[in-house]
């Protein structure tokens, strides 16, 4: 059973006059879209060790706002298709930047001042023909895909580069300096080396994307 | 190389959980690859926790690069300060007495 979305929040959003039913309105929310929230959070976080603990931070952290902002969200029929996905994407958005805070928390890479730019003639961004997208577009909602299976035969170092420059590829865009600054921080290694790994497996997924065809 | 703008790989990273879902169609498309699968963490937190703040799971910093991945317990028991001469010198004696 769908929940009634506003209503908890309205009741939340009430909570000096009456915390007890703040709370179970919150509870319901937090039971409710938990498990969702988890998940994405679990897929895009790299820690080898304590991922769950750190998916569970985040995840906390996201449901501590709402606690503390929770008319920051309403639906509104000409933008939402409906209130469940909608009020997900906005769970989604708000653990997206929770990550993105908790990762520049805990690196030391933004004290250094020096700016870094993506050269401009790199092939960093990754636009498709159109026949290579709806290949892909057919292939990447299987498991076991053929770009799982490319990530599967990279080592494990390789294959968290490529993971990370998905998470933070930002269509029509250039890597942004902070996040290079990242990259070469997490890996230990030069923004070159990065972007020649992020090049082959960008050629293989354009070879496999030929041999569907 | 033709490309249309249009087509680009970010939309299809978000959507099949390679990269952060962020719009309804992407959260959709994500529960329709992994909705069956979703797995849970051993324990949720209380509402209680969450409500008063005391949220964070773990508070030690965790480098991504798995060699480092934790500060090692021993170096945590020193709160992080460095080994001195005078302890180095003793660990080591103390190291090769146990070897006999």
């Amino acid at each position: 059973m769908l929940l009634d979305i506003e209503y908890h929040l309205l009741i939340i959003s009430e909570k000096e006059i009456n915390l007890k039913e703040a709370k179970v309105s919150f509870s319901k929310i937090y039971e409710y879209y938990r498990l969702f929230l988890f998940n994405v959070i679990m897929k895009n976080i790299n820690y080898k060790s304590h991922k769950e603990e750190f998916s569970k931070t985040i995840l906390n952290e996201v449901f501590h706002h709402v606690w503390n902002n929770p008319l920051d969200w309403d639906y509104i029929p000409e933008k939402h298709k409906f209130s469940d996905s909608g009020f997900k994407a906005y769970l989604a958005t708000i653990a997206h930047y929770k990550r993105l805070e908790y990762l520049r928390n805990n690196e030391t890479y933004l004290q250094n001042e020096t700016s870094k730019v993506d050269d401009p003639n790199n092939d960093w961004l990754f636009n498709l023909k159109d026949n290579e997208y709806e290949v892909l577009e057919k292939e990447l909602p299987k498991k076991n895909n053929q770009l799982d299976v490319i990530l599967a035969n990279l080592d494990p170092k390789k294959r968290d580069i490529v993971s990370v420059y998905f998470q933070h590829y930002e269509e029509g865009k250039k890597m942004r300096s902070e996040n290079i600054k990242l990259m070469e921080s997490m890996f230990e290694t030069t923004w070159d080396n990065i972007r020649q790994i992020i090049s082959r497996v960008k050629k293989q997924i354009r070879e496999s994307i030929k041999k569907s065809n | 190389m033709e490309t249309n703008s249009k087509k680009d790989i970010g939309q299809l990273l978000k959507k099949f959980g390679y990269s952060m879902p962020l719009s309804e169609e992407e959260i959709i498309a994500f529960e329709n690859k992994f909705g069956e699968d979703f797995e849970s963490p051993k324990e949720w937190s209380s509402i209680e926790n969450i409500i008063d703040n005391d949220i964070s799971i773990t508070k030690k910093v965790i480098k991504l690069n798995e060699n480092k991945a934790i500060i090692p317990l021993s170096m945590a028991a020193r709160e992080g300060k460095k080994i001195t001469d005078e302890i180095r010198k003793k660990m080591l004696k103390d190291k090769n007495e146990a070897k006999k």
